[in-house]
């Protein structure tokens, strides 16, 4: 069929242009005339350059040059979009990788906070001198918290003002806990004082930072893993590649009278090839991203949720004893706290499992265990047995310690399996996401070469 | 097929360059972490604020003729035996403890303290004898730390049966919250706590010197001070006359503003805070606080006032208390009853 349409050249459509165009350039410069190789006349200045250009592109040669480079741009874009879309791929499922680790860490420095400010809190429960090892506790949560602050800064500089923020907070907080200390030694009231102040300022200069951070640092999470599976640039461009590629060949076929030129076609099939794999590695990458989305990360996201509340729990617990026969607000607090716990609990049983030993079942039931202990605790103060509610509550050997203790220990150890859970299982799509990035950059620039070469060959039939 | 045209060259060198851009622009930072989380469908957990006293037609303003807020309910002729209490007294009984509204932090009159972890002073030895009254064991007693705006609505509400936290006896508190007062069991006054070295007085010197001065919120003392708003003085509030000194030892308040038992308690934690010799500029009768409705319970609660007082029971826990800061005792407040 191409035989017949070829056979009128002018009814190629740039025709009348070039027709007129060459002895419009041959006019000013007087030298067009010689179609020669650019290294063989360097004309550095500019009208020299534009007629080089002119002279190279006109006729018929010289519209084979130009689609020439016009397919070999298309191939070079696939091959360089994709490449970069790849490798955007790879690391966008790194930085989700890191991303959660700030989850994680952030999630500890909350914990940390808050099971210092049990300990604290607890000490003046206990009334006196308080137990050296809540003090020891305290100590090494603050210390962890400072320390985990710092790390976590250093690897997230866009989590800076926040953590500064935090810090802040952290120093006026452990300010106030000594001063109340100091005065509690004393006996002076006014060190009960200064710890309930202490710990409603960490509630309010301390919270909303961490929330801000969990909620932050979440969000690139979902963000990165579903940027990882978003192939459109390579799906365009590579479209557009094989367009122009086919069009390109089409066109030499017909102005050529031949059926096939084979550097074009080879350059086609390369990258159709080149797309169609692309697409297909892209869909794995995308798949499994959405795992890891939906499995190990909401896993760690629930944890960690179910951990900060079951910590915020634990602390009002106490400080609802120390504000004596008035744990209503405490205990509305609690049973908010309870809630947040429970309902990650039951959606970390709709994701898969990857907390090592034990299981959501298990997660849940030892915090019902703990939520017994509670509400003996309550039972006793609500009957009128200050003493014996405390001595429940902060009794080392007790079941509400020892119940949440145990929850804090398996929830711990769960966090982190889903944690390297989900950094080991973007590690093999990455790895495929930057192979495959390297893949496509060859192709595209062989395609390039390919395609100008088999143009270069017909060219050179017109010298 | 022979060799690569060098024309081709540049397209490479663009190629390149692109790449080496787009890389540079796909590991692009994030937008930094807002200091407090963008609000979402969770609802803000504000606690419920205790609901203000309404401001609406006080029966106080002007107090009805003849009315005197220290007079209380007749005394029963004799505390009656356990078995025959009635009313909110066999209530109690049955619960088997008494829960009291009491200040922890109010040192001298209720603090905990720290070493012993208990609460502790002349308000709660009062409760105790209560207690010991009615259900034959001074600790059978549940104390419940208030503040002072929480007053009105725990005895109202009923979430407590007495409150002995170094209550005013007033005609607002009788006729408008409304409660019911026992006889007077302590006659305070206010007083200004000031910095050492300060030269300021009274509530007069501070408001001329446009100072900050603190009051506990829902006390007769902060009604006071706001007589002085007017004339320079800024009234800062706290929820305690502990959480004053807070502020008072953060250098936030120039002075505190209370009643002079207060005042003494708070002195004894600052060695740099001085309460200096003025007038009481108001009389603040002390009485210990009941729902309305328990007219009975004051009735026996005013007999077992009366037989303290008379047996030295009253002293003792004045001599323990309160005599260390402020001076031998003196005669116990006259009963003033008929109240109908």
């Amino acid at each position: 069929m191409s035989q017949q349409a070829a056979a009128p050249p002018p009814v190629a459509a740039p025709s009348p242009a070039p027709t007129q165009a060459r002895p419009a350039v041959l006019a000013p410069t007087g030298q067009g005339a010689r179609p020669a190789y650019p290294n063989a006349v360097v004309t550095p200045t500019k009208p020299r350059v534009t007629a080089w250009v002119k002279g190279k592109a006109s006729g018929t040669p010289g519209r084979m040059r130009m689609l020439g480079a016009v397919a070999a741009i298309a191939a070079v874009l696939f091959g360089v979009v994709g490449a970069w879309n790849m490798w955007s791929s790879a690391q966008a499922l790194g930085r989700a990788g890191a991303t959660t680790d700030q989850v994680v860490r952030v999630q500890s420095i909350y914990a940390d906070i808050l099971r210092a400010d049990a300990d604290a809190t607890n000490a003046f429960l206990v009334g006196g001198l308080e137990d050296s090892a809540q003090r020891a506790d305290y100590e090494a949560a603050l210390k962890r918290a400072a320390e985990t602050i710092a790390t976590a800064a250093a690897a997230q500089p866009a989590d800076g003002a926040a953590l500064a923020a935090l810090n802040a907070a952290l120093q006026d907080y452990a300010g106030l806990v000594e001063r109340a200390r100091a005065e509690n030694r004393q006996g002076m009231p006014i060190g009960n004082t200064y710890m309930t102040s202490a710990s409603a300022g960490l509630r309010a200069a301390a919270v909303p930072p961490l929330e801000a951070l969990l909620q932050a640092n979440a969000e690139r999470s979902r963000g990165e893993l579903s940027m990882a599976g978003s192939s459109w640039p390579t799906l365009v461009t590579g479209a557009v590649a094989v367009l122009v590629l086919a069009l390109v060949g089409l066109w030499l076929a017909r102005r050529t009278h031949r059926y096939l030129n084979i550097g074009v076609t080879a350059a086609t099939v390369a990258v159709l090839v080149g797309l169609i794999a692309g697409m297909v590695i892209f869909g794995g990458i995308a798949a499994d991203a959405r795992k890891v989305s939906t499995n190990q990360l909401a896993g760690t996201l629930a944890l960690t949720s179910a951990r900060t509340a079951a910590f915020d729990a634990r602390a009002n617990e106490s400080l609802g004893l120390i504000r004596r026969g008035q744990a209503s607000a405490n205990e509305t607090a609690w049973a908010k706290n309870d809630a947040t716990v429970t309902t990650n609990l039951s959606a970390l049983g709709g994701v898969t499992w990857f907390g090592g030993t034990g299981s959501a079942s298990a997660l849940s039931q030892a915090w019902t265990a703990y939520q017994k202990a509670h509400v003996e605790v309550r039972g006793l103060d609500n009957a009128g047995t200050w003493d014996a509610a405390v001595a429940k509550a902060t009794g080392a050997t007790e079941t509400p310690r020892a119940s949440f203790a145990a929850f804090e220990k398996a929830s711990a150890s769960a966090v982190d399996g889903f944690q390297a859970a989900l950094v080991k299982d973007v590690d093999g799509p990455a790895t495929r996401a930057s192979t495959t990035a390297v893949v496509l950059l060859l192709v595209g620039l062989a395609a390039a070469v390919l395609a100008t070469r088999g143009i270069a060959k017909r060219v050179e039939e017109y010298r | 097929m022979t060799r690569m045209p060098r024309r081709h060259l540049p397209l490479w060198a663009v190629g390149t360059a692109v790449l080496v851009s787009l890389a540079a622009c796909a590991g692009g930072g994030y937008s930094q972490t807002p200091l407090s989380p963008t609000p979402t469908a969770a609802a803000s957990s504000a606690p419920p604020t205790s609901a203000a006293p309404s401001t609406t037609a006080s029966k106080c303003s002007p107090a009805p003729a003849g009315f005197n807020p220290v007079q209380s309910y007749d005394p029963v002729a004799t505390l009656p035996a356990a078995g025959a209490l009635t009313g909110r007294l066999a209530e109690i009984r049955a619960r088997g403890y008494l829960i009291a509204g009491v200040s922890a932090d109010t040192l001298l009159m209720g603090a905990r303290n720290p070493l012993a972890g208990q609460i502790e002073g002349f308000d709660i030895d009062l409760v105790r004898e209560i207690a010991k009254a009615i259900l034959g064991d001074p600790t059978k007693v549940q104390l419940v730390v208030i503040t002072a705006g929480q007053r009105q609505s725990f005895l109202v509400e009923r979430k407590v049966d007495i409150i002995a936290r170094n209550m005013t006896m007033n005609c607002t508190r009788w006729l408008d919250w409304p409660i019911a007062f026992s006889s007077e069991y302590y006659h305070s006054g206010q007083k200004v706590l000031v910095r050492k070295g300060s030269t300021a007085k009274s509530l007069d010197d501070l408001a001329a010197a446009k100072a900050k001065v603190c009051a506990p919120t829902g006390t007769t003392s902060l009604t006071k001070l706001q007589e002085f708003v007017p004339k320079g003085a800024v009234a800062v509030t706290a929820d305690t006359h502990t959480g004053c000194l807070l502020l008072f030892q953060q250098a936030k308040v120039d002075a505190i503003t209370g009643d002079d038992i207060v005042l003494a308690g708070l002195v004894a934690q600052d060695p740099y805070a001085v309460v200096p010799t003025q007038t009481a500029i108001t009389d603040e009768p002390y009485g210990l606080g009941f729902n309305a409705a328990d007219t009975g319970f004051v009735q026996y609660v005013n007999r077992l006032l009366e037989t303290m007082k008379a047996d030295g029971r009253w002293k003792a826990s004045y001599d323990r208390w309160l005599a260390p800061s402020l001076g031998a005792a003196p005669a116990p407040p006259t009963g003033v009853y008929g109240r109908q």
